[in-house]
């Protein structure tokens, strides 16, 4: 426990600026979490007294992309429309086309998109947890191809992964809606049936994959029938919360409190997208249909309720002007959702899991938004600073759902 | 000379736009979407200059008085709350207490109040002891909706009131 003097006590949180080694590990003790998430954690905190993010040119970037691909590719190659992407609040991204001869496909003109951390995230990830799962899920949703992994950093200034640049919209070209990061979309009502069916069918899919049957090296497993699932993502995200805020909110410590207490027992264990909602995947705006999920950062072995309580937030939706309703993901009413996905997946929700999660879903996000958000921009830690300091202005909407949320159960 | 801040940002926000804005690369979707979102962010500081220190004040009172709610649940003598809730009592009383007393007193009511929702409680006070802790709160949420209600993210932007009557609510 940190020492918190009263005459004082905004300056203790300082120490999360330049953390010793006993903060850390302090950290570690209270707060176990799977093992490749503790690795990252940790290099997050030991990372976090160095120099702020330096601008990466676009030519530097290239030089990076040009040592991991001569390291990877035996025979010519050649890269070109090279381009940065916009998007998202927590990565780099870059577009490149790339002529070379894949073993599997021979000579080939690929589309590809390098994903590399900043020096330190909006969400403290695993790159290698996330192509794992990649690979892992393609074939059961659409997912891009990952072609090459760069672990530690070793090309690239920070972990980076390629995969395939996958086409499609994240919203109807010729909408005005949508804030950062693609949230509150409003798809209109003919893409909202075609795009809910697979909305809900893919998620049954990803949910009913047998996770026994993968060979996930990276991945710590919960096991069914005890509540290891919540209690793990429960410390990791108080974890972050102690090592990224700056300044207590009371409202969180009896939301930590109350999760400590209720955390659920899981029945099954799934692969969790953990960022399931509108504005993470693409569509084909003539077909209709999704071409691919991406961000799967949050990605974890854990309960299915995780991920429908998560599309069921109220910042990823909207309000239906016809109706009143509110639609999940701008696609259709709660109930209806709910009763779609236990349909298509043969799984049953309980609403008392489903409760559960959406508290804890939002305390994870206003863990991000309030704490690591305020800690990395003041810290100058990214490449867009200035959209983690805006995004504290979904601090209060959060707050007003965690309050609801938690009145109705304490 | 009078405090001419505002005037400064409003130089600054149009000088990026009518100077600055043209002259980005138009190819640069990362430039674009930055230059746009400073522009916001300078307008909604410049938006809430001359209540800044109103809201520092409202912090406090609005801790004091959770803190007193959450004393008044707990029935027992409570050391550092007791002397944090002393101290932000003082400070509020003080017309020339700077803001960033008024910041340390709230933070020390904060901590106070964070590590006895940590302690060990019979069942019955910690259900008081949260409840007035969530009814608290439905101030400060009400208060910072308004706010942050420039920034666009509140999908119930209809029912939020002004920043000045959400202070008065305290």
């Amino acid at each position: 426990m940190t020492t918190v003097h009263d005459s004082n006590a905004i300056d203790d949180f300082d120490i999360r600026d330049n953390p010793p080694k006993s903060f850390i590990s302090d950290m570690r003790q209270r707060f176990p979490v799977d093992t490749e998430l503790d690795a990252i954690l940790v290099r997050k905190m030991e990372r976090r007294s160095e120099s702020s993010y330096q601008r990466v040119t676009l030519d530097e970037f290239g030089h990076y992309l040009d040592a991991l691909l001569r390291a990877n590719i035996a025979g010519d190659y050649s890269v070109s429309d090279v381009r940065w992407l916009a998007g998202g609040a927590s990565k780099m991204q870059m577009r490149f086309t790339l002529d070379w001869t894949d073993p599997e496909r021979g000579e080939v003109k690929d589309t590809l998109v390098v994903r590399m951390d900043p020096s330190e995230s909006l969400n403290a990830t695993s790159r290698k947890q996330e192509a794992e799962i990649l690979s892992a899920v393609n074939g059961v949703v659409p997912v891009p191809r990952v072609r090459w992994l760069d672990d530690t950093g070793r090309w690239f200034p920070e972990p980076a992964l390629v995969y395939d640049f996958a086409s499609g919209v994240t919203k109807p070209t010729e909408t005005e809606t949508g804030s950062v990061s693609g949230l509150g979309t409003v798809f209109g009502t003919q893409l909202r049936e075609q795009l809910g069916v697979q909305f809900v069918d893919q998620l049954a899919a990803l949910h009913a994959i047998d996770v026994n049957t993968l060979q996930l090296t990276h991945f710590d497993r919960p096991q069914p029938g005890t509540t290891q699932a919540a209690e793990w993502k429960l410390n990791q995200y108080q974890r972050v919360w102690e090592e990224d805020r700056g300044e207590d909110f009371p409202l969180m410590d009896v939301a930590a409190q109350w999760l400590r207490r209720n955390v659920p027992v899981v029945d099954h264990v799934s692969i969790i997208h953990g960022d399931y909602r509108s504005g993470n995947f693409l569509f084909d705006e003539d077909s209709g249909a999704i071409t691919a999920w991406l961000d799967w950062e949050y990605c974890h072995l854990g309960d299915r309720h995780r991920d429908l309580a998560w599309a069921t937030d109220a910042t990823f939706g909207h309000t239906d002007p016809a109706t009143g309703d509110y639609l999940v993901c701008g696609l259709f009413t709660e109930g209806e959702f709910l009763r779609r996905y236990e349909a298509s997946s043969g799984f049953t929700v309980d609403l008392d899991r489903l409760a559960y999660y959406k508290i804890s879903n939002t305390f994870q996000l206003i863990v991000a938004t309030l704490a690591t958000a305020y800690r990395v921009a003041r810290l100058g830690k990214t490449h867009q600073d200035v959209l983690l300091a805006w995004v504290e202005g979904m601090v209060p909407v959060l707050s007003r759902q965690l309050l609801d949320l938690l009145k109705e159960r304490i | 000379m009078t405090d001419h801040s505002d005037n400064l940002l409003r130089a600054v926000v149009k000088s990026l736009r009518d100077v600055v804005a043209p002259a980005v690369d138009t190819a640069d979707p990362m430039a674009q979407q930055q230059l746009a979102l400073s522009l916001n962010a300078l307008e909604f500081v410049r938006s809430r200059l001359g209540d800044l220190h109103a809201r520092e004040v409202f912090e406090l009172e609005h801790h004091v008085n959770m803190g007193r709610r959450v004393q008044a649940e707990l029935g027992a003598e409570t050391e550092r709350l007791d002397g944090a809730l002393t101290v932000g009592e003082k400070v509020l009383a003080d017309p020339r207490a700077r803001d960033l007393s008024l910041r340390r007193a709230t933070a020390a009511i904060a901590s106070a109040i964070r590590d006895l929702v940590a302690s060990p409680l019979d069942d019955a006070i910690r259900r008081r002891v949260d409840l007035a802790i969530l009814e608290s709160t439905e101030a400060r949420v009400a208060f910072e909706r308004a706010w942050y209600q420039p920034m666009g993210f509140d999908p119930d932007a209809a029912t939020i009131g002004s920043v000045q009557a959400a202070m008065s609510a305290n």
